[in-house]
């Protein structure tokens, strides 16, 4: 016991920087850092790395310090988003979050301009995927063509009552700086299975229409066809 | 328990022992005139940031989840990865904001901080506020800094001011708050103004209230005596309380840079887990709260703009991210409600609100977050009388 005490008294702060440098690390391969943050945080990531090691050398020359109540809790505290990383690893948010989170039509009130970049352009009218988010911004300039979107399904009683018992919605989240500020980038849906579970990838093809709602002009996409899909190797957008 | 009580249980010469050192000597800068109010240093509580209490509020958090989540994966799935990217985005910026803090400590003397500073309490005020224009900090980066400003002599309405005025104006923040606002500047102008205009109130305030009470912790490894230079004779004993004097004075460059990281090191541990904290208590608001009710309450008079303040602290957004958040709302709730989510997040939220337990002292606390939400409303209620319309 003593000597645990004595060891943890010594080793405890390099110990847990550690395990934190080995977490930030673990998020590198396969770029899963992207289930949290967007792409361009591998910067900070890295960084924060570095730092991580230069403090870990930084705390093994220091004089050893008491590892006391007080240590051990902030020990674990200090641990406990590393157990959640473990538990978030691979998951993303689903349609759970979407209900929270959503603000209603605000982002596809139909009000956007027409005005597309270049890349969006060569993407529309062209057999690819549209990325919804481009529907929900320029919604104008996709009116009345044929898309094919991907993104995630839930399915709300008040839509259905309102649009049709066909109705759901089909969305993604579009990340500015981590997920925490991610922000759904949604549209309805007619024609999607109705046994298809919530929070399920979708991949599907049909007209988009700017549906009039009061002032508001509400993206729909009548489906074609459509079809369960794996989740995207990116499931957010940016 | 005053400072030299303090100074005897850590074992240390307290100041004033010393026949050399005149009691508190290090408070006055070197033109003689009292620079930092010495009272704000002494009469203070042990520098021991309360984890006692900090783990009863986390295992009552980790129930309030716990009773949350009961059956419900899916909720625990979204607190979770919402907990552990907060910690993420905010980890580095706060790495970055130790090692600051700690070459700080090592580099800067509290001399050449009271040479370079105006002399005059609102000059050196309103210059700090400003100061995120040149030093663009977020708020997790702020509170290192800051801790270890202040622990060289800063003035509390100084810290403040760059406390609360670093993490929104700042070009960052300008350019993002324009991005989410589809480049309309004026919104960004708005919100600088406003944050710049509320930080040196708030500072001003702070200063005046707690110019005779204590309001600034002493920082565990920051004795008394050790206030000054790292190079001052008086530091090279070699205490317990800071154990790397005695090598920085011998070392030269590398060891000075050994300690300012074994400084960063010590700092990054002393505040990290109140990000945790604060980042576990925004996920589960995330994971619970429903936007939407916000938005049930817009047609009323000011209303909608205090329920986007209490958003602003349950979320606990990167002053870098919220404007994205805010715009959302548009459409929905006008410009002076956005402006208050805007201007509420990087002055307070919950994370900051316990991050700041190792800045201040819990009346300067109380008395701060008071003043930023006053300060705010009245801001929002002044924005809303100008007649600022739906974006």
């Amino acid at each position: 016991m003593k000597l645990m005490r004595a060891l943890l008294s010594r080793y405890w702060r390099p110990l847990l920087l550690g395990a934190w440098t080995c977490a930030l690390s673990s998020l590198l391969p396969g770029r899963a850092y992207l289930n949290f943050l967007r792409p361009e945080f591998v910067v900070l990531l890295v960084l924060g790395m570095l730092v991580l090691l230069v403090f870990i050398f930084s705390a093994i020359n220091a004089q050893p310090k008491s590892f006391d109540l007080d240590q051990a809790t902030r020990v674990l505290i200090l641990i406990l988003p590393l157990v959640c990383l473990c538990m978030a690893r691979g998951t993303t948010l689903d349609a759970n979050a979407f209900q929270r989170r959503w603000t209603g039509m605000a982002g596809i009130n139909g009000q956007s301009d027409t005005v597309m970049d270049d890349e969006t352009r060569n993407v529309s009218g062209s057999d690819e995927d549209i990325p919804l988010i481009s529907l929900c911004r320029w919604p104008k300039a996709y009116a009345e063509s044929t898309v094919t979107v991907v993104g995630m399904l839930h399915r709300d009683p008040k839509i259905a009552a309102q649009f049709g018992t066909n109705a759901c919605v089909l969305f993604r989240f579009v990340i500015n700086c981590c997920v925490a500020d991610a922000v759904p980038a949604a549209i309805l849906v007619n024609g999607i299975p109705g046994d298809w579970p919530e929070s399920t990838w979708v991949r599907t093809s049909g007209r988009f229409t700017l549906r009039k709602e009061g002032n508001r002009s509400i993206p729909v996409l009548h489906a074609v066809w459509a079809k369960q899909v794996p989740k995207p190797q990116q499931p957010y957008l940016y | 328990m005053n400072a030299q009580d303090m100074a005897k249980t850590k074992n240390i010469p307290s100041p004033g022992a010393n026949g050399n050192n005149q009691p508190l000597e290090w408070a006055r800068d070197i033109r003689g005139n009292a620079w930092h109010d010495p009272i704000l240093l002494e009469s203070e509580p042990p520098p021991v940031p309360p984890l006692g209490k900090s783990l009863k509020f986390m295992l009552a958090l980790l129930a309030l989840a716990g009773l949350c989540f009961f059956g419900d994966r899916s909720g625990v799935r979204s607190f979770s990865i919402v907990f552990v990217s907060i910690v993420l985005e905010a980890l580095p910026f706060m790495l970055v904001g130790a090692c600051v803090g700690g070459l700080i400590e090592v580099f800067v003397s509290r001399e050449h901080l009271a040479t370079h500073l105006p002399r005059r309490p609102w000059a050196m005020t309103c210059l700090a506020a400003a100061l995120g224009i040149i030093f663009p900090v977020c708020e997790c980066a702020v509170v290192p800094v800051v801790r270890r400003l202040t622990g060289k002599g800063l003035p509390l309405a100084a810290a403040v001011a760059y406390l609360l005025g670093g993490p929104i104006v700042n070009p960052i923040v300008a350019a993002s708050t324009m991005l989410a606002y589809k480049m309309d500047w004026w919104v960004a102008a708005i919100r600088l103004l406003c944050g710049y205009a509320i930080a040196v109130f708030v500072a001003l305030a702070m200063g005046r209230l707690f110019a005779r009470r204590p309001a600034l912790l002493v920082l565990p490894d920051m004795c008394a005596h050790a206030q000054g230079d790292h190079k001052t004779a008086a530091h090279s004993h070699g205490c317990s309380c800071c154990e790397h004097g005695a090598q920085l004075v011998s070392s030269g460059l590398i060891g000075k840079l050994a300690g300012a990281f074994r400084h960063a090191s010590d700092d990054f541990l002393a505040v990290a887990h109140y990000l945790v904290i604060g980042a576990a208590v925004a996920a589960l608001a995330q994971t619970l709260v429903d936007r939407r009710l916000f938005l049930d309450l817009s047609a009323l008079p000011i209303v909608p703009s205090i329920l986007m303040m209490g958003l602003a602290i349950l979320l606990n957004l990167c002053s870098e991210a919220d404007a994205f958040i805010a715009a959302s709302f548009r459409g929905f709730l006008s410009l002076p409600a956005q402006m208050a989510f805007m201007l509420t997040g990087p002055m307070f939220d919950l994370k900051l609100l316990l991050m700041y337990q190792t800045v201040f002292t819990r009346h300067a606390i109380i008395a701060l977050a008071g003043l930023i939400l006053l300060a705010v409303l009245v801001v929002v209620a002044g924005l809303e009388a100008l007649g600022m319309g739906m974006l």
